[in-house]
């Protein structure tokens, strides 16, 4: 059976290795880009991607705007968008929720919620 | 309790979350050795308050943490990288516990600075520097606030918007 592949999107190496390390090891194949914009065309050049883990504060452009982009399409109406980031106000929850996201992780993430949540939104 | 004795609690606080879940244990100092092999500092703009938030660090701390990132299957997490991010979680940690006071913040991305050795001065009216202790070497944290005049902390008692913790999962 193929992996479901996951896309990872944050300036942070160390973030993106974390993800990458936790997501491989539950059986997902993972890619991965280092901002908003190289994230969303990560996304409009590929047709197989079931998921993305997208950081807020990142360089060139930010998480929610990456969200609002990718949505903008109608054939990635339905791609699970969960954000991971250090930030917690309601009010950018909300922002990304408008936005498209279908979730939000606080940093540091827990990897068995990781994996619970991909495994839930990727199915 | 007064804004420099807040801040003091919030910061110092969330150090010693964010380090003891690297298993490291950070123990309040007086001094400590400088420089440190790893400084980072990342801005955060609001309008109540401003500045920066500086973090050193001590090369062994930061080599026995990511040894536990060790993946033969990925490139290795680099020291400056994992510096940075670490500064990231600090300012965001310390962004939540301020939202519960009415202070509000945007957060830059951050900077860590190389081929320069950085001496912190004494505690001045506006950089407040906490120095910690560890098994492993030190870390020193400093706080970079400009708060605008007249701008009391006050923990809110009544309703706030809703803030997400650290590590919890919101599915919309």
């Amino acid at each position: 059976m193929m992996k479901k592949k996951i896309l990872v999107v944050d300036d942070s190496a160390t973030i993106r290795h974390q993800e990458m390390a936790t997501l491989n090891s539950a059986g997902f194949d993972v890619v991965e880009a280092v901002d908003g914009i190289a994230g969303a065309e990560a996304i409009e050049q590929s047709d197989d991607i079931a998921a993305v883990i997208c950081d807020l504060n990142m360089p060139r452009m930010n998480g929610i705007d990456m969200v609002m982009r990718v949505k903008s399409a109608p054939r990635h109406a339905k791609l699970a968008m969960i954000m991971l980031t250090t930030e917690g106000q309601g009010a950018l929850l909300r922002r990304a929720k408008d936005a498209g996201a279908v979730g939000w992780i606080v940093k540091p993430f827990n990897p068995a919620q990781l994996v619970a949540v991909v495994k839930r939104v990727a199915a | 309790m007064n804004n420099r004795d807040i801040i003091d609690a919030i910061v110092t606080g969330c150090a010693r979350e964010l380090f003891a879940l690297h298993d490291t244990e950070l123990t309040a100092a007086e001094e400590v050795h400088e420089p440190h092999d790893y400084v980072t500092v990342i801005g955060f703009y609001g309008e109540s308050m401003r500045g920066a938030l500086g973090l050193g660090i001590d090369r062994r701390i930061v080599t026995r943490i990511l040894e536990q990132y060790a993946d033969t299957n990925h490139f290795p997490v680099g020291a400056e990288d994992f510096v940075g991010e670490t500064a990231n979680q600090l300012v965001g940690r310390v962004k939540n516990r301020l939202l519960a006071y009415g202070v509000e913040f945007g957060i830059a991305l951050p900077m860590v600075l190389r081929g320069i050795e950085v001496h912190l001065a004494k505690s001045t009216s506006e950089v407040w520097p906490y120095r910690f202790s560890s098994t492993e070497g030190a870390i020193t944290v400093w706080f970079d606030a400009r708060i605008e005049p007249g701008v009391v902390l006050e923990h809110s008692e009544g309703p706030t918007d809703t803030i997400a913790c650290e590590g919890e999962v919101t599915m919309f």
